[in-house]
């Protein structure tokens, strides 16, 4: 390649080379025609003056006259080289050659060319006549020379040449100057080039130029190398950042080039294999051999099956050997390119997990020893609740037991001493029937303490058979007062019943009857004089149930004692009543457990209390203790 | 002079209320297990069945499905015995077929009063 100086001088030269070839030829015809025309122009005009002045001496042939005429001229114009005159005969009459009028201008002669050239004495002349006399033959022929012009056309193309040859010089010295100015910058630019090198950063020095544009292309480079630093620091610190991440992640990434046989590795990826990039070959083979011999097989299965099948990527567990012998536990991942259906690259991550491996170890460890506490446990568990199972069994049993071996004794004794007190085996003394009534009521109260012991056992252990049937709120009411009625007639109180029409309870009746009686026998209990008022009525799905009576009443501060379990409120009357103490306490249980509702009450010592209970209309069957199958007495 | 067949397996209960039926002018048959009841309601039938439901060899209650099943027992009034805290059993004794119940503990004020009362519901 050329440099530039030398081509810009070759393409403006050529063309300059050419065009002066051009112009001086033209040049020179032209000026050449030019000076023939103006001899011819002025050669007619003197031969025609000639012959005006030289007709009479050629008719009357005085050939002196003549002769003196045409040197006359000759002598006044240096130019002209000859003159002769032709007589009306055509021959020669005067002339000025040495010797006579060469016989080839003679021959040559012809009316109709106004001229002729001829060259004598190696110069060019031009030949030029007019007649002498109009319409006859006479005629003068003068010879000029052209030396003169040719001299002054060959002066002025020198010249030119001259010129041109400067001119071209000219433009070749432009031309290395042109060259000099693009050429070295540009060449600094090309040595900027090479100076930044694949990893040198460094800024070049600026690129100095007369030429904005070259100026410009210069600072734009030197731009783009700032840029470029920027952008190389910012992949270096990406790379650095990248690098630290696989490190602590302990995942490094691979890129094996199928095509060209070469496996490249993350810097992770050596320190996994344990291994220094002059000590690794980067080829595949390399990699395998690195792979724990037991594994290799494996290794191999995986990667051709992800060359085969592009749907199937690659994902294998196997052990490295480190060159010291350590064994690392690695789990890589890869996808295989291919192009044109052949597998060009693959691409892939290794992941350091033996440490997962060891924790997996002893996870396992873990585990099974779990498992084994977890399986004596269980047995254990299993042979305890066996154990709980069978003495759950035998408290039903015992409470069953109590039910009936207890009551049973109770009955006879109540039985009998009843029938002894009715005077039905004969007739008892005062001292008797009183003692024999204080055993036939202890009977009866123990029997009592029973029942209510035996109820609140089921409830606590939640072995409460409920039972949910249509209740009829009045027949209940009355099935309760028929079993005080003796009671209240022996006391002579008042009963009044206030029961709103109709009310009808999807409840458990045996229970709510037991409730209802437990409250009316207790104001029966503990009321001397006066009357005891019932009342119930039915607010949106509840009804509220009261039991008012003029009775002993309750102080304020014992209120909230009378539903705990033996807490008979001390009063005068206590000792008479006969409760068992759990009356209460028991209904307040059958209450919230089975029957679904509360208790409250208001009371004024000496003027009576004020039992009030509230129930749902329906009772739920969810609400149902799963568990009443134990059959309990 | 109405005959009473007694099933109760205690002895003392049985001495009890055959004591107090007897004080009232009936006359009584013990029976004091749940098959023996059972073989005297049919072979001798009685006026009527006092039964207790707590037997020591079969429930009472299958012993008066058993007597209610025979075409002797089919018709003779049956009253059961049961226990005060049973009282959830007591609609059951009944659909399967009772007549009447009395409660224990026996009140010898009431028992007479409500066994006949039994009785005259039946007639």
């Amino acid at each position: 390649m050329l440099p530039i100086s030398n081509k810009i001088s070759l393409y403006f030269s050529i063309p300059l080379l050419l065009l002066g070839v051009i112009f001086i030829f033209f040049l020179h015809n032209i000026m050449h025609k030019h000076f023939e025309d103006e001899h011819i122009r002025w050669g007619r005009i003197l031969s025609h003056t000639l012959s005006e002045s030289i007709a009479e001496f050629t008719i009357n042939r005085d050939l002196i006259q003549a002769g003196e005429i045409l040197h006359r001229l000759m002598d006044q114009e240096p130019v002209i080289k000859y003159i002769y005159v032709l007589d009306f005969d055509r021959q020669p009459f005067a002339h000025t050659f040495d010797t006579a009028v060469p016989s080839v201008m003679m021959e040559n002669f012809n009316e109709r060319q106004p001229f002729q050239h001829y060259n004598i004495n190696n110069e060019s002349v031009i030949e030029v006549w007019s007649p002498l006399i109009k319409g006859m033959n006479a005629s003068v022929h003068l010879g000029i020379s052209t030396k003169a012009d040719e001299h002054f056309i060959n002066k002025t193309l020198t010249i030119l040449l001259v010129l041109f040859v400067l001119l071209i010089a000219t433009t070749l010295l432009i031309g290395a100057l042109l060259g000099n100015l693009i050429g070295k910058p540009l060449e600094a630019l090309t040595k900027q080039l090479r100076f930044v090198g694949k990893e040198n950063t460094d800024l070049p020095p600026k690129i100095k130029s007369n030429f904005a544009e070259i100026t410009d292309l210069g600072n734009s480079f030197n731009k783009m190398l700032v840029q470029r630093k920027e952008y190389i620091s910012e992949i270096i610190k990406q790379r650095s950042s990248l690098n630290k991440a696989q490190e602590i992640a302990h995942v490094g990434n691979w890129d094996w080039n199928i095509t060209a046989g070469t496996l490249h590795w993350s810097d992770e990826v050596y320190r996994i294999f344990g291994l220094k990039p002059q000590e690794f070959a980067a080829t595949y083979d390399a990699f395998l051999e690195r792979v724990h011999i037991d594994d290799r097989q494996k290794v191999i299965d995986a990667v051709n099956n992800s060359l085969k099948d592009a749907n199937q990527p690659y994902s294998v567990e196997h052990r490295v050997v480190h060159p010291s012998g350590e064994l690392r536990w690695v789990h890589e991942k890869g996808e295989v390119f291919f192009s044109d259906d052949k597998p060009v690259d693959m691409i892939g991550v290794v992941h350091d997990i033996t440490e997962i491996k060891k924790a997996e170890l002893v996870m396992k460890a873990y585990q099974s020893e779990l498992e084994k506490t977890v399986t004596v446990r269980t047995k254990e568990l299993t042979t305890a609740n066996q154990k709980l199972q069978q003495l759950d069994k035998l408290k039903s049993l015992f409470i069953a037991s109590m039910s009936h071996e207890l009551r049973t004794p109770l009955n006879s004794i109540i039985g009998f001493t009843g029938v002894m007190l009715k005077g039905m085996t004969g007739e008892l003394n005062k001292l008797q029937t009183d003692q024999l009534g204080r055993v036939h009521h202890s009977a009866k109260h123990l029997l009592g303490l029973i029942s209510d012991i035996i109820d609140i056992s089921k409830i606590e252990a939640g072995r409460v058979d409920i039972a949910i049937e249509c209740v009829q709120l009045k027949t209940l009411v009355d099935d309760a007062v028929s079993n005080v009625k003796g009671l209240l007639e022996e006391k002579g109180i008042v009963l009044h019943m206030d029961l709103e029409a109709d009310i009808t309870l999807y409840t458990d009746r045996m229970r709510l009857l037991q409730v209802v009686l437990n409250i009316l026998s207790n104001a029966a209990k503990y009321t001397e004089r006066g009357s005891i008022k019932v009342q119930a009525s039915h607010i949106n799905d509840h009804i509220m149930l009261s039991v008012e009576d003029s009775g002993v009443g309750i102080e304020q501060d014992n209120l909230h004692k009378i539903f705990e379990p033996f807490e008979r409120v001390e009063n005068v009357m206590s000792i008479q009543s006969g409760g068992t103490g759990l009356g209460l306490y028991l209904t307040q249980k059958l209450l919230a457990e089975v029957l679904q509702g509360t208790i409250s009450v208001q009371s004024e010592i000496g003027k009576g209390s004020c039992f009030t209970l509230t129930l749902p209309l329906s009772i739920g069957k969810s609400e149902q203790k799963e568990n009443a199958a134990g059959a309990i007495a | 002079m109405s005959k009473a067949l007694i099933i109760e397996d205690n002895d003392n209960n049985m001495e009890l209320i055959c004591f107090i039926l007897e004080s009232a002018g009936y006359e009584t048959e013990r029976a004091y297990t749940g098959m023996e009841g059972y073989e005297k309601a049919i072979n001798t039938p009685p006026d009527f069945i006092i039964l207790d439901i707590q037997l020591p060899d079969i429930e009472g209650t299958e012993v008066l499905k058993k007597i209610r099943a025979h075409d002797k027992g089919k018709l003779t009034p049956i009253i059961a015995m049961t226990s005060y805290a049973m009282a959830g059993d007591r609609e059951k004794l009944l659909v399967t077929g009772c007549n009447g119940y009395i409660e224990k503990p026996i009140d010898p004020d009431r028992v007479i009063g409500q066994i006949e009362a039994v009785l005259a519901k039946g007639t």
